[in-house]
């Protein structure tokens, strides 16, 4: 399948600190792919250089076969993009915005703008900036769709959105994406909404990617066991078999891409008596909080 | 592309340059009376003598207000652009970025230019209407080093306005401030009037450097 992004060894330090070093992942056309990372991970060092407003230390993003930082005026046009915090040009009204940005797409669908504009009850002389963040994040989504890009990037598209404006634009973003075959590659903190949306994700953990694989994939595969132990309270090691794990007292959860079966077997290798193993079963945020920590 | 970005331009400064215009044409309305004042209760002579031999400039009124009108241009343009980075958004339209910014800070010089005309053109009236015209002729020589002033200020706010970092808002300033001083130290009428286009020329290479903040906020530079 053909590759939209295609990220090579990309490293990006600030100044002496290193964000991360050598990462690698593609994106493939169609997919909705999220990229997760507690903060600080680099998550939007990752989109600015996706966006093409920072250069990499080294290392290269492929977007539409053009490398991010030089993307020509053409390839721009079909990238749609969503700014953190919904950031559009709040000086304009709602009619404003559109007639400006209509100018520059050549394949512009003022409907599917006024169509979610319809839905908030605005009027169309309304200033953006005298806006809710909610209403204001509909525009800004509004004015992709209509954009009809190939790719949309969208950094953190549930900043200061309240439940319901969060649901609202997830929706039409399904069905939009769904609809019309768009790749999308997306961050949000907020972790459970992505679960009904992404296909693929990548994990970002210090300086590096924990994991990209299919989301249903990680969470067929990642698994949360608990468990008792008697005696000793034992400490593990971060490796193949444990992925993290926390205990109160002696009350144990151990996260692993393991079986039950192997788990236990490394359990009594270690020579840990424990009694009332079992597994939970997790949502997108728990699996990422297993997998990432809690701190 | 370029009528959409007139247009976005035109929707920021639009209110600034009513008001500029509104200020432009008193202080223009203002000077005409003032001299009209001074011919109506002084003598002809006491007027020539006070105009030309002690060479007090009749329109000194004016003097400061295209480097004002400009700095305020350039917040009104650029400051909506950098707020929440709002210049990511410039950045990514389908246009090339240093054309797109280049033509904002066209917008903004051909405001100056249209304003200066108007300058110049109530100027000629009022020296034709109670002065020969050596007097008027003189009169716009000499403002002119003003209105450079004020296109030159434009530029200079602009780059300070654009640039990411600090430090190099501070070397703008340091740059730009000395010489837009240099374009007010007459004493009299015409003064520039050899070396205007010395001074027209450092100013096209101070309009150059403009592209530089444009060109280090593309690249993400913060330091």
């Amino acid at each position: 399948m053909e590759n939209v992004i295609e990220c090579v060894n990309l490293t990006h330090s600030y100044g002496n600190k290193l964000i991360y070093k050598d990462l690698n992942f593609t994106v493939q056309k169609g997919k909705i792919f999220g990229i997760l990372g507690k903060n600080g991970m680099g998550k939007t060092t990752t989109i600015n250089i996706l966006m093409g407003f920072l250069r990499p230390t080294s290392g290269k993003c492929i977007i539409l076969g053009e490398e991010s930082h030089n993307l020509s005026p053409q390839t721009r046009a079909r990238i749609g993009l969503l700014h953190e915090g919904h950031v559009c040009y709040e000086f304009m009204t709602v009619s404003q915005v559109e007639k400006f940005y209509s100018q520059f797409f050549p394949n512009w669908k003022k409907e599917l703008y006024y169509g979610l504009i319809d839905r908030l009850n605005v009027a169309y002389d309304h200033k953006i900036a005298r806006m809710s963040c909610g209403q204001r994040s509909q525009v800004v989504l509004g004015l992709i769709m209509a954009q009809d890009p190939e790719l949309m990037i969208l950094d953190d598209y549930s900043m200061g959105l309240d439940a319901g404006y969060r649901m609202l634009f997830i929706d039409y973003l399904i069905d939009y994406v769904r609809e019309n075959n768009k790749t999308v590659f997306m961050t949000s903190h907020i972790i459970q909404d992505l679960e009904k949306i992404i296909d693929d994700a990548i994990i970002m953990g210090y300086q590096k990617i924990l994991l990209q694989m299919p989301i249903s994939q990680f969470m067929g595969s990642f698994h949360q066991y608990h468990f008792r132990v008697d005696g000793q309270l034992p400490s593990f090691g971060i490796d193949e078999l444990v992925s993290n794990y926390e205990n109160i007292k002696n009350n144990y959860i151990l996260y692993s891409f393991k079986s039950p079966e192997e788990v236990k077997g490394y359990l009594n290798k270690k020579g840990v008596s424990f009694a009332e193993f079992g597994e939970a079963s997790m949502t997108l945020e728990q699996a990422f909080i297993g997998l990432t920590g809690k701190y | 592309m370029y009528k959409a970005i007139l247009y976005k331009e035109w929707l920021k400064i639009r209110w600034m340059v009513l008001g500029y215009l509104i200020i432009l044409l008193g202080f223009l309305t203002y000077i005409g009376l003032d001299t009209r004042y001074w011919f109506e209760m002084n003598d002809p002579i006491q007027v020539w003598l006070v105009v030309i031999q002690r060479k007090i400039l009749y329109y000194t009124a004016i003097k400061y207000i295209p480097v004002f009108a400009a700095i305020v241009l350039a917040i009104v343009q650029f400051v909506p652009e950098m707020v929440k980075k709002r210049y990511r958004l410039s950045f990514h339209l389908p246009i090339g970025e240093t054309h797109s910014l280049l033509f904002m800070i066209a917008i903004g010089v051909a405001v100056m230019l249209i304003t200066s005309a108007i300058y110049l053109l109530g100027l000629t009236l009022i020296g034709m209407t109670f002065f020969p015209a050596e007097v008027t002729r003189s009169s716009l020589i000499t403002v002119a080093p003003w209105l450079l002033a004020g296109i030159v200020t434009y530029l200079g706010a602009t780059a300070v306005t654009v640039d990411p970092s600090w430090k190099y808002r501070i070397v703008y300033i340091l740059l730009f401030a000395p010489f837009i001083q240099s374009l007010f130290l007459e004493g009299g009428y015409g003064e520039y009037q050899f070396s205007f286009g010395t001074y027209l020329l450092i100013s096209l290479i101070f309009s150059i450097m403009v592209l530089f903040p444009g060109y280090r906020l593309r690249k993400g530079s913060k330091l």
